[in-house]
């Protein structure tokens, strides 16, 4: 036997920039499977139940996605580097308490303040407990969950607080047209928030030590810093839905969003977000968020008793993870994992 | 003669590559194979086929005349191939018998035979002239060892055909000597083997016939008596080859030392380190396991910290408690093991390249935020500088070939504007092509003035870049070699803790 063929092949090498805008678009398109899911959904329940698109009910449903999406673009920031927050529950409750605290001293903007800056307080413990005392995220933020809702019930001896300023609760729950004020926040915050994840050296870093954390610290990323700052920024996003909550339910209480950290998780995976770290997708959150909502208004609607809703949300969840894993295996064989 | 294993016309697909363009490839019994081919010329992807983790998109594959069609790799163990893969499969927590025999238990109704698991494990690694503990967790050993059990499981099972995929590329020499006995006797036995390397000399000692691929296609098959070295890299290369000419710089000629290290005391070796390094000079840290080379960079970069002594880099003495603020102060790393501890596999090469940039000397709008235009220009530039083979920015590093990501890596080191540049088997892994790349690389980052360290445990490659080169033996600096004496066999001669004299000028 001789050499078959020893003629040089072509490097194969294109001399493009990148894959091409209109291909960049497609692609993107065809991975939002959840936006088609969506759409097929409320179309189908605005069929079934007219009265979905109708009255006050479609603010509902854009009020409650909001409110898990707020909190969600904080915790897609932090799936990104890997971590995760459980206190959200714990947050949002100190927060809302203290602007139902402040509020008859002090001006709208000036309890807001408050209550941000609580956010930020919290997230900075949380970020300092995993970064410097090295708990794993998972554990240490279900103790601080404990330790803020335990705040929480000895803050107002486990009694409601009332917000008695309706100023406070116009301008939270106030609509334009037939958006909530708080629906355009919340995706004010969320392209703030993709920006912050894919356009800054910030973000760069927490995607780099979220895809191999070792690798971020010997390429001398400041990781310890980033990993920090991305609680505190989450934090503020968890105490930004605890502004719009308090002011939707006209009172803040230690258990006012007791179980929520779990909606917000959720979220943030249907959207596509892996949990294992490395990237997030903010417009994921943002459709996941929203198909939340819309399912659970549906599911209302159609008088699906409460028990059921629950099969059926854990349903939903777990075929749309289902999806996006087969999905994501297929398009990246030899990818990062 | 028929043959035990027959490829035909195989075609595998990625999305957007083809990895295989219809090989075709027999082998009988008795036969030894050599695969060879660039990174990225599609030999993984083979083995993976053979070896039922991926199904191709066209193709068959023939075994003892009957044909076969792998849905996973138990069903072409099943068939009788059996792999020895590149990276380890093993679970640490596991002992070293029980890993042998991972997947294939040796069970009497649903219960482990733990005594004859061990027993025959024994066989096994004594077969291999290996004396080690069966019953030693796997995570204990080292890597050399651990590769050693890989093999002994893939003898494990009863096969008739071997399929090794750089068996030796975590092995010494003695161990590599005993393979090759192994493999040689297989054949006698008649088994057909295939054998995967990047180390030509191995192909032409104890392989009979060599196949060549590049870019997923077959270029030659040869007995290897009709081939020599040259003209085999220059099937895989589809080129002649770009042979680096090592020119030594001068001594003495650029004075200024760079890195200035004195009676570093680093953790867990003995003696403290003492050493200089001038601008543009390519220093060589040579010595095997153990020696404390590779401790001596990890405290130099920040990653140990030193117990004591001076660092100074441009004549500044340095604190170095991390890694960030050894890169603040000029210094850089890049692991020997890449894929844990160097590539970021979900960021792309254009990112990958950026994190570490210097932006001090930028202007204040890009140094606040990463423009996108300004990294893709400052990527292309390196991508050609480099001859970085990806085809374009915002491909992920985690597809490239260990080569490319090895370039992708010095870019990142590059654009960090380092004065000292410390390099962990920079070739580990990277095909015969990317390899001298590379070594030009590190030579032109020297002539810019870096002055660049090479700890490696591959003596022909730091006779092939370093300007002098520091042999070490259990944290003793046993020998220093400059220019003429910078060769393999001084290197390997006082690594093993012969007193090179002829080679030490001190």
């Amino acid at each position: 036997m001789t050499a078959i063929d020893t003629t040089p092949a072509p490097t194969g090498v294109a001399n493009d920039q990148g894959p091409g805008r209109l291909q960049t678009v497609l692609h993107f398109a065809s991975r939002q499977y959840l936006v088609a899911v969506l759409v097929v959904l409320a179309v189908a329940v605005g069929i079934a139940k007219p009265s979905f698109w109708g009255g006050g009910n479609i603010e509902n449903v854009l009020f409650q996605a909001s409110l898990v999406g707020l909190a969600a673009c904080g915790m897609t920031l932090l799936i990104a580097g890997g971590l995760l927050d459980l206190s959200v529950g714990g947050v949002i409750a100190v927060s809302a308490i203290a602007i139902g605290t402040v509020l008859p001293s002090t001006t709208i903007g000036g309890a807001i303040v408050v209550a941000l800056a609580i956010g930020v307080g919290l997230g900075l413990v949380n970020g300092l407990l995993v970064t410097y005392v090295r708990i794993a995220p998972f554990i240490a933020t279900l103790g601080t969950l404990y330790l803020f809702l335990g705040l929480a019930f000895i803050w107002t001896s486990g009694k409601v607080v009332p917000i008695t300023s309706s100023n406070y609760r116009a301008a939270t729950t106030e609509t334009i047209g037939r958006v909530p004020y708080v629906f355009l926040v919340f995706l004010v915050v969320a392209v703030a928030a993709y920006l912050l994840l894919s356009r800054t050296h910030f973000g760069r870093t927490v995607r780099a030590f979220g895809s191999n954390e070792r690798a971020a610290v010997l390429a001398g990323l400041p990781v310890a810093r980033a990993k920090v700052l991305v609680f505190v920024v989450a934090g503020l996003c968890f105490a930004l839905s605890g502004v719009f909550m308090a002011g939707r339910l006209s009172s803040a209480e230690g258990n006012m969003a007791m179980g929520f950290e779990m909606d917000v998780i959720a979220a943030v995976v249907v959207g596509g977000t892996a949990l294992r770290g490395g990237r997030g997708t903010m417009f994921g959150t943002v459709v996941g968020s929203l198909l939340f909502a819309v399912l659970a208004n549906a599911l209302n609607l159609l008088g699906v008793a409460s028990y059921w809703q629950y099969v059926l949300t854990g349903t939903v969840l777990v075929v749309a993870i289902a999806i996006g894993a087969r999905r994501s295996a297929a398009a990246e064989v030899r990818g990062a994992g | 003669m028929t043959a035990v294993l027959q490829v035909e016309d195989v075609v595998q697909e990625y999305p957007g590559v083809r990895a295989l363009k219809g090989v075709s490839l027999d082998i009988h019994a008795g036969q030894v194979l050599g695969l060879v081919g660039e990174n990225g010329a599609g030999k993984s992807t083979l083995i993976r086929v053979l070896g039922g983790i991926e199904q191709p998109v066209r193709g068959s594959v023939t075994l003892k005349g009957v044909p076969q069609r792998f849905r996973s790799s138990a069903d072409s163990q099943a068939a009788g191939i059996s792999v020895v893969s590149q990276e380890f499969r093993q679970v640490p927590q596991l002992s070293v018998a029980d890993n042998i025999f991972l997947g294939h238990e040796l069970t009497t109704g649903g219960v482990v035979q733990r005594g004859r698991t061990r027993t025959r494990s024994t066989e096994l690694l004594e077969q291999l002239g290996m004396d080690l503990e069966a019953d030693r967790p796997v995570s204990s050993l080292t890597v050399g060892d651990r590769q050693m059990v890989e093999i002994a499981r893939a003898l494990s099972r009863t096969f008739d055909v071997l399929i090794m995929d750089e068996p030796t590329a975590a092995l010494n020499g003695a161990e590599i000597t005993r393979l090759h006995a192994i493999v040689r006797r297989l054949a006698q036995q008649g088994k057909a083997i295939v054998y995967v390397s990047h180390h030509l000399e191995e192909i032409f000692a104890i392989c009979d016939d060599v196949a060549v691929l590049r870019d997923g296609e077959l270029v030659a098959r040869q007995p290897t008596s009709e081939l020599d070295e040259p003209r085999l890299v220059e099937h895989m290369l589809g080129r002649k080859p770009t042979t680096y000419e090592h020119v030594s710089t001068g001594e003495g000629e650029a004075t200024d030392v760079r890195l200035a290290v004195r009676e570093l005391q680093v953790p867990g070796v003995a003696e403290p380190f003492s050493l200089d390094v001038r601008r543009g000079e390519v220093l060589g840290l040579a010595g095997l396991v153990g020696s404390g080379r590779t401790e001596l960079t990890r405290a130099l970069f920040g990653d140990l910290v030193g117990l004591g002594g001076v660092v100074e880099v441009d004549g500044k003495a340095v604190r170095l408690r991390s890694s960030r603020e050894a890169v603040r102060h000029g210094i850089f790393m890049l692991s020997e093991d890449r894929k844990s501890e160097g590539i970021l596999p979900h960021l792309d090469v254009t990112e990958n390249a950026m994190v570490s940039r210097d932006r001090r000397s930028l202007p204040w709008s890009r140094r606040v935020l990463p423009l996108r235009r300004d990294e893709s220009a400052e990527f292309a530039r390196l991508r050609d500088e480099m001859r970085i083979r990806v085809p374009h920015g915002r491909q992920l590093i985690g597809n490239l070939s260990g080569g490319n990501q090895q370039k992708v890596l010095l870019g990142r080191a590059l654009l960090s504007g380092c004065s000292v540049l410390l390099l962990n088997e920079p070739t580990r892994g990277v095909d015969v092509g990317a390899k001298v790349d590379i070594y030009q690389l590190v030579k032109q980052l020297a002539d810019r003035g870096v002055a660049v360290v090479v700890s490696s445990s591959d003596a022909p490659e730091l006779a092939a870049i370093a300007d002098r080169c520091v042999v070490y033996f259990a944290g003793r600096q046993v020998a220093e070699l400059r220019g003429r004496d910078v060769t393999e066999e001084n290197i390997v001669g006082a690594s093993v803790g012969q007193t090179a004299q002829e080679g030490s000028h001190d």
